[in-house]
């Protein structure tokens, strides 16, 4: 049985690790296990994460084929803040990189809540279903 | 598939490459965490809208789905079929809009699901338009009280409970009674007395070789080019069974909006009320009476409120009902049943017992009624059709005494002979629609008691023989009277006049 909705979990954790608790992780991992819920550890991060954002840590992940130059990154990260929900604070942005040459070119980036897939793979995968 | 234009060649690919280079910007975006009988469970989105269409991500393409529970950790959504596509880890993106179908007179003699792709051999559909498939009913002020004609050409339902245009009338019974044959020959009857009346059909869980012998014998009867087919089989996902009757009523909708008359007949709402109870469940949603859903009352009631004959600053269209409910031996006070009767402005009820004594259509005199048609029935059937639905119910209450045999007096016998003349006038075959002149013709002559000295086997023979009879010599004054006034005098005597020339040929 759930104590606690997910969501009103991750607000609670994203408030404790803003105020430096570190203990919060321990008892979040308790409450998992003794819930029986251990399985729903990455939706609870990203739910996590999502409130993050809010607060103005914004945690991405970027996929691409080739590793990210500078200059780009340095865009990513202006676009991921201009892009935040709260405009009045300015938010912290940290990326998290990684590489597929699947994806052929461009880049796809992932925020907890949306996500801007700008690679080859996904425009052609686009064009044969007809969308453009 | 489109010509390209060799001519603006560049042009077009120039357009192509900018359409490519173009990104979105950050959208929304969930993940599908489970996915099994057609629902699809997704995280994220919390933004998402009810009923709100989403694209989940498949290999290489994207498969559509409606969002139907909006809970704080989780979506439940309905999968638009192709759920076998759909992976646990898959990303889903919001649409932005709710369902809508193509709508407009394209769509006139094609057979579509309820998404409005085409299910025929035809080219694809394109319209200028679309419809939302979920949309309110129109307002109080915007409406006006049924006053017109939808003739069926039954000649027992026009007479006796007459459907006006924009009346929602069920048609209920046990399988195998007749039901649909009463909705094929309504609207074969629109194209025979050329209405201009559209036909949209609802198949909803119908078999595909009855839709296809459907969609044959509309086409014999030339009926196909003023119809709508919105066909869905057993085998669809319960989603599009789901959304078949408002996607149906959309299309339906324009030709009412647009100061057009539209006939929508569903067939049948059991069958939709047992789709969306599967839904319901598949969605975790509590089950009540017979395992439906609370709102299975709602799922009806909001469909059946959006025909209504409009006001004339709308347009004066009209979208008239004809939902199917499919009752277990006669039981009419299951849920379902009660529920769209309830909700409907009336009932034909089919009885079983009467189509297997050969009274067809076999529609109930006594439990069958029609709330509002009275106001639009024509006025020449309306002027007998009192008598008729008088002699029926004293032939009713008299004939269990029929079977004591002798001691009845003269009075007593006289209605009862005219009550089975009645009941032998009332069969009629089927895709024989009745024209309005041919009806009151009918009826006067057994109600007015010219036929009360032709044997009751011979009845069917003496009318068919009168209606060629006044065909053939006074066609002029039979086509006036099919306008659906009241008959003259004049008229009546020429009748009449013929009615006792043709009774005494089959006198015994």
């Amino acid at each position: 049985m759930r104590l606690v909705s997910r969501k009103k979990l991750a607000k609670y954790a994203a408030e404790q690790i803003l105020a430096g608790n570190d203990a919060v992780l321990e008892e979040i991992a308790g409450l998992l296990i003794y819930e029986k819920h251990e399985r729903e550890v990455d939706l609870l991060v990203r739910d996590i994460e999502a409130e993050l954002a809010e607060r103005g840590e914004i945690v991405a992940s970027v996929e691409s084929a080739r590793a990210l130059d500078d200059s780009t990154r340095r865009k990513i990260e202006q676009f991921l803040a201009s892009a935040a929900s709260d405009k009045n604070s300015k938010p912290k942005v940290s990326l998290r990189e990684s590489i597929d040459p699947t994806l052929i070119g461009g880049f796809k980036l992932q925020t907890p809540t949306a996500t801007l897939d700008a690679t080859v793979s996904k425009k052609l995968n686009d064009l044969r279903a007809k969308k453009i | 598939m489109s010509k390209i234009d060799v001519t603006e060649l560049a042009k077009s690919l120039r357009e192509k490459i900018a359409q490519l280079e173009a990104t979105e910007g950050l959208e929304d975006a969930g993940v599908v965490i489970r996915v099994g009988d057609g629902v699809a469970w997704v995280h994220g989105l919390s933004s998402a809208g009810y009923s709100e269409v989403l694209e989940i991500e498949t290999d290489g393409d994207t498969v559509e789905a409606f969002a139907l529970n909006l809970m704080e950790d989780e979506i439940g959504a309905v999968i638009l079929g192709g759920e076998d596509k759909v992976k646990a880890g898959a990303s889903v993106r919001r649409k932005g809009s709710v369902l809508d179908v193509p709508v407009g007179e394209e769509l006139l003699g094609r057979v579509v699901d309820p998404l409005g792709r085409p299910l025929d051999d035809g080219p694809a559909i394109k319209t200028k338009k679309r419809g939302l498939i979920e949309r309110p009913a129109i307002g109080v002020m915007g409406r006006k009280s049924v006053h017109e004609p939808l003739m069926t050409g039954i000649m027992s339902i026009d007479a006796m409970f007459p459907i006006g245009r924009g009346q929602r009338e069920l048609i209920i019974g046990d399988r195998q009674t007749g039901k649909t044959a009463i909705a094929i020959d309504t609207m074969i009857n629109q194209a025979r007395q050329k209405t201009g009346v559209v036909n949209v059909y609802v198949a909803i869980g119908q078999k595909l070789s009855k839709i296809a012998r459907l969609v044959d014998r509309l086409k014999e009867e030339g009926v196909m080019d003023q119809t709508i087919i919105v066909a869905t089989s057993p085998s669809d996902a319960a989603s599009l069974l789901y959304l078949a009757p408002y996607a149906g009523t959309a299309m339906g909708e324009y030709f009412r909006d647009n100061g057009g008359h539209a006939l929508m007949i569903y067939d049948d709402l059991t069958k939709h009320a047992v789709a969306y109870r599967q839904m319901s469940l598949l969605l975790r949603r509590p089950p009540g009476r017979e395992a439906y859903p609370g709102d299975v009352f709602y799922l009806h009631s909001r469909l059946l409120e959006r025909s209504a004959k409009l006001s004339d600053e709308l347009g004066a269209g009209s979208l008239t009902a004809l939902p199917i409910i499919e009752t277990q031996a006669g039981d009419i006070s299951a849920y379902i049943p009660t529920n769209v009767i309830s909700i409907t402005d009336g009932q034909i009820f089919l009885e079983t017992d009467l189509f297997y004594q050969g009274i067809r259509p076999a529609i109930s005199a006594g439990l069958s009624v029609s709330r509002v048609g009275g106001a639009a029935q024509t006025k020449a059937v309306k002027s007998v059709g009192g008598n008729l639905k008088l002699g029926l119910s004293q032939f009713r209450e008299l004939a269990s005494f029929a079977q004591f045999g002798s001691d009845l007096d003269d009075a007593t016998k006289a209605q009862i002979d005219r009550g089975q003349r009645l009941t032998e006038l009332l069969k009629q075959p089927q895709y024989q629609p009745m024209s309005v002149w041919e009806q009151f013709v009918s009826i006067h002559a057994v109600t007015g008691g010219m036929f009360d000295d032709v044997p009751v086997s011979k009845i069917k023979d003496a009318q068919s023989a009168l209606l060629t009879y006044l065909w053939k010599n006074s066609k002029d004054a039979m086509r006036e009277l099919n306008k659906g006034d009241k008959p003259s005098d004049e008229q009546l005597k020429l009748i009449d006049e013929a009615t006792k020339e043709i009774a005494k040929g089959f006198e015994e």
